[in-house]
């Protein structure tokens, strides 16, 4: 409860440090003016009509629908993955057998490309939500196993040394010791994950849905709407963006602030 | 039969793999007593302190423990880097379950007779120096007012002026609380200042050689003293041989 209005409080303050990011980004629309006014509409349409259409898109009862159905599975594939892949990453690193025999199963889910996922998906669940979100999960699911994996398995033996000699009881090891110290992996491979899904969930849709901007984004292909292409692709950063730098980052400072 | 305090060591030894570091080690603490361990480093000293408290199993001889409590200060601070200090120095009697009030009342006076700032208990360990750091280790140590403490070189890392308020401190408490102190140290000075009793510890394996009694209460150990006492000791061959030994490794 402490820690959330302290993340309030320091909003303003974290808002006025966004200006260099704002600057960056608003050099790279400039680029893209450039580009379009090389190559012409086809190719690249300008800025400002993108900004438009996605305006337009967003006061559409359709698209509107769209965007909804696309964050509602990213956001439960995210967060499906988060649970499973957090507990068993933590319950892998406790025992020494389970992370060493972890290891080549995580590099073989981590080579294995998204696309043959979704592919073997849409044989075993049809075309559907469930194909999508279950995309999303196998997909984050290794980074954040891994983040919870090296969370454990990197607590400094000293510290361990520490609290035993004041005979920390188990449940406080797990509040004092255990957790922050995951935690500090953690957090940063939430992060990961949730833009992997963001990614992850467009492409399986794309390919698998009817619905969701993935599938819009289908439709503008067929119809060489190269502008409402980019407005999706627009929208879809616009929402990550937004997410990870009004939610994740602020809470990010806030937990850890004792870092170096 | 009544329960004496006291630490007793009977015949212990110890290896790591094929590393023969410890053979054949006796001695007692008594309530209220400072025994001071002093040798080469990498004789073993800190395998000793951590057999003793338990930190490490014992496999040939016996360790007997019969304080009701201890604390143990490491070589280095060994801090919660994600906890400020005054709960980096709350954190042993958290352990035994005290409230959050009390313990926080407890740990911040301490903290502040330890010469930290308020400001300072409220900081992360990344934003203290070196020397806070210390402080604040010794504090969660001492705050939970153990029968028996175990000092692996805590003064090594701090300058003349902290290392000597510290040790003062450290002194008021023996004599006030009765707390024994099982100290190691490779400064004889240091040791001379304030143990009851001075085994030295030899290399290779390690074993005690030699124990000095220092008879005079601490409270009368004037600099003049703790130099001549340690002149005198330094006239001693065991002492010789083992410091220049240290001194050539
Ligand atoms: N956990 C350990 N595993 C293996 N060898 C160790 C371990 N701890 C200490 N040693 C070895 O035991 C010897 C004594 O170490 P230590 O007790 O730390 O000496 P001191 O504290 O006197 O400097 C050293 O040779 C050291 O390398
Ligand atoms: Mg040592």
């Amino acid at each position: 409860m402490n820690a959330f209005l302290s993340i309030l409080r320091g909003f303003p303050r974290y808002l006025w440090t966004g200006w260099g990011a704002v600057a960056s980004i608003l050099l790279f629309v400039a680029l893209w003016e450039l580009g379009h006014q090389r190559y012409g509409d086809l190719v690249l349409p300008a800025p400002l009509e993108t900004l438009q259409r996605v305006g337009q898109m967003l006061s559409s009862q359709g698209i509107r629908e769209d965007l909804l159905i696309t964050l509602k599975r990213a956001i439960w594939g995210f967060l499906i993955c988060v649970g499973i892949g957090s507990v068993l990453g933590l319950a892998a690193g406790l025992f020494v057998t389970a992370s060493v025999m972890s290891r080549p199963i995580v590099s073989v889910l981590m080579g294995m490309p998204p696309i043959a996922w979704i592919v073997l998906a849409m044989i075993w669940f049809g075309m559907g939500d469930l194909t999508v979100v279950f995309t999303v999960v196998v997909a984050s699911l290794p980074i954040v196993f891994v983040g919870a994996l090296q969370g454990t398995r990197t607590l400094e033996g000293h510290l361990k040394e520490m609290a035993q000699s004041f005979r920390t009881p188990l449940p406080m090891m797990f509040t004092d010791l255990y957790l922050p110290h995951v935690f500090s992996y953690l957090f940063p491979a939430w992060i990961s994950a949730l833009g992997m899904s963001w990614k992850i969930v467009v492409m399986a849709e794309l390919l698998s849905t009817s619905d969701g901007l993935g599938a819009a984004l289908a439709v503008a292909r067929t119809q060489l709407d190269t502008t409402g292409a980019l407005a999706l692709v627009v929208m879809l950063v616009g929402s990550l963006l937004l997410i990870e730098y009004l939610l994740m980052e602020p809470i990010k400072r806030e937990v850890e602030q004792w870092r170096e | 039969m009544a329960r004496v305090a006291e630490l007793r060591v009977e015949g212990l030894s110890h290896r790591f793999g094929r590393n023969d570091v410890l053979r054949d080690i006796d001695f007692q603490l008594g309530q209220g007593e400072v025994v001071s361990v002093v040798g080469p480093s990498g004789g073993g000293k800190t395998t000793l302190l951590r057999l003793c408290a338990g930190l490490l199993d014992v496999e040939e001889g016996r360790v007997s423990n019969r304080f009701d409590s201890f604390a143990f200060a490491f070589q280095d601070p060994r801090l919660l880097p994600w906890e400020i200090s005054l709960d980096n120095i709350a954190y042993g009697l958290k352990a035994r379950g005290m409230g959050r009030r009390q313990r926080h009342r407890l740990a911040s006076d301490i903290g502040l007779r330890f010469g930290l700032e308020l400001g300072d208990l409220k900081k992360f360990p990344k934003e203290l120096s070196g020397g806070m750091r210390q402080r604040v280790a010794f504090a969660r140590a001492l705050v939970i007012e153990p029968q028996l403490l175990f000092l692996d070189e805590p003064f090594s890392a701090l300058d003349v002026g902290l290392k000597r308020e510290l040790q003062r401190l450290l002194v008021k408490q023996v004599a006030e609380q009765r707390t024994s102190i099982l100290f190691i140290t490779h400064d004889l000075m240091e040791a001379v200042r304030l143990s009851d009793r001075i085994l030295l510890l030899a290399g290779d394996p390690g074993r005690i050689v030699q124990g000095f009694g220092i008879d005079t209460p601490r409270e009368q150990r004037d600099d003049a003293f703790v130099y001549g006492e340690t002149a005198q000791l330094l006239t001693h061959p065991q002492i010789v041989q083992s410091f220049e030994l240290s001194v050539n490794a």
